[in-house]
């Protein structure tokens, strides 16, 4: 697996982007799109996940929904209005970083 | 495809139970984490049983999922006093704080100072009796499980408690000189404020969990 540091500036925004794209999704589901839409090269585990989305939660910009699913219950989350516009914000801002930090590694490739 | 079966899961939730992880509603979301976790390993390998992935599973990942439940205390917390906050400055408040005023100076009128000595000093005990009788309704009579949201209003109350035995402290003085009524009067209308507003942040609280987390019931 890469670096993780470098990817956790960016998990609020890869989970938020995830939401955006589908319906609802839960903890694990999060976890395994990831994995699968970087053939396994970040892996988010459960102690940056959870708390990131309950951060999430707490500042509105996800609504929660509790089913019950083979004998057990699962928790899905949900973007808010206020997460949807959050997401469209964060994009911008990670697009605008990879931007320069294009420009700061290969230079030349940037002009 | 592979399903953990109802005994399966109830093992996971009892070892979480164990494992420190009191309260139902972060429970709910680890057992279901840790299930598809164990499901997706015994359908790549089912020649596999339970108790071997389930046991590899925790050696690995327990102190992570831990972490995880510290954290989301604190996220319960930080959400308990901002919705608190965001009650304090509605308009209704202000309207409360007014009518609380006029009551208290009305009744003070017509108290001797004994009596108003002795309801001043029973004022902290009494603004936590709302949340014991609250907490009750929700166990006995709503059956609710123990919910961290509803749990953590205690830190709330204790907080408030500290803070008008202070004022009562402060106030203790002036009711026993019979001097300064307008500060007593001002003091009491923001602590009879602040003790509506936590109530009825316990009772929208209790109300969350009745609707959001109805499925989940107290073992």
């Amino acid at each position: 697996m890469a670096n993780a540091k470098l990817y956790k500036g960016s998990l609020v925004t890869i989970i938020l982007k995830l939401l955006k794209e589908s319906e609802k999704m839960y903890g694990y589901e999060i976890t395994q799109k990831v994995k699968a839409l970087t053939k396994g090269e970040l892996n988010i585990t459960e102690g940056a996940l959870y708390p990131a989305l309950h951060k999430l939660e707490a500042k509105g910009l996800l609504d929660v929904e509790v089913i019950k699913v083979d004998n057990r219950l699962r928790k899905y989350y949900k973007l808010t209005e206020k997460g949807d516009k959050e997401t469209i914000n964060k994009l911008h801002e990670l697009q605008e970083y990879i931007k320069t930090m294009q420009v700061l590694v290969n230079p030349k490739l940037s002009i | 495809m592979v399903k953990l079966s109802k005994n399966e899961i109830i093992f996971i939730d009892n070892y979480l139970q164990q494992s420190e992880v009191f309260y139902a509603d972060i429970r709910m979301e680890m057992v279901d984490h840790v299930a598809s976790e164990i499901e997706s390993k015994l359908n790549a390998d089912p020649k596999k049983d339970f108790y071997t992935v389930f046991k590899t599973y925790m050696i690995h990942n327990k102190a992570n999922l831990l972490k995880n439940n510290k954290q989301f205390l604190k996220n319960i917390e930080r959400m308990i006093f901002k919705s608190l906050f965001k009650q304090i400055v509605k308009p209704a408040s202000l309207v409360t704080v007014v009518l609380a005023f006029l009551l208290v100076n009305l009744c003070i009128q017509h108290t001797s100072q004994d009596t108003l000595q002795d309801l001043v000093l029973m004022l902290p005990i009494a603004s936590i009796v709302p949340f014991c009788v609250l907490y009750i309704i929700s166990i006995k009579v709503y059956r609710l499980s123990r919910f961290s949201g509803i749990e953590r209003l205690a830190f709330v109350y204790m907080m408030f408690f500290q803070l008008f035995n202070l004022a009562v402290i402060f106030l203790k003085r002036f009711v026993e000189s019979n001097t300064n009524h307008l500060i007593i009067v001002i003091i009491l209308s923001l602590i009879i404020t602040f003790s509506i507003n936590i109530i009825l942040l316990t009772y929208s609280v209790i109300q969350q969990y009745r609707t959001g987390y109805k499925q989940v019931k107290p073992l």
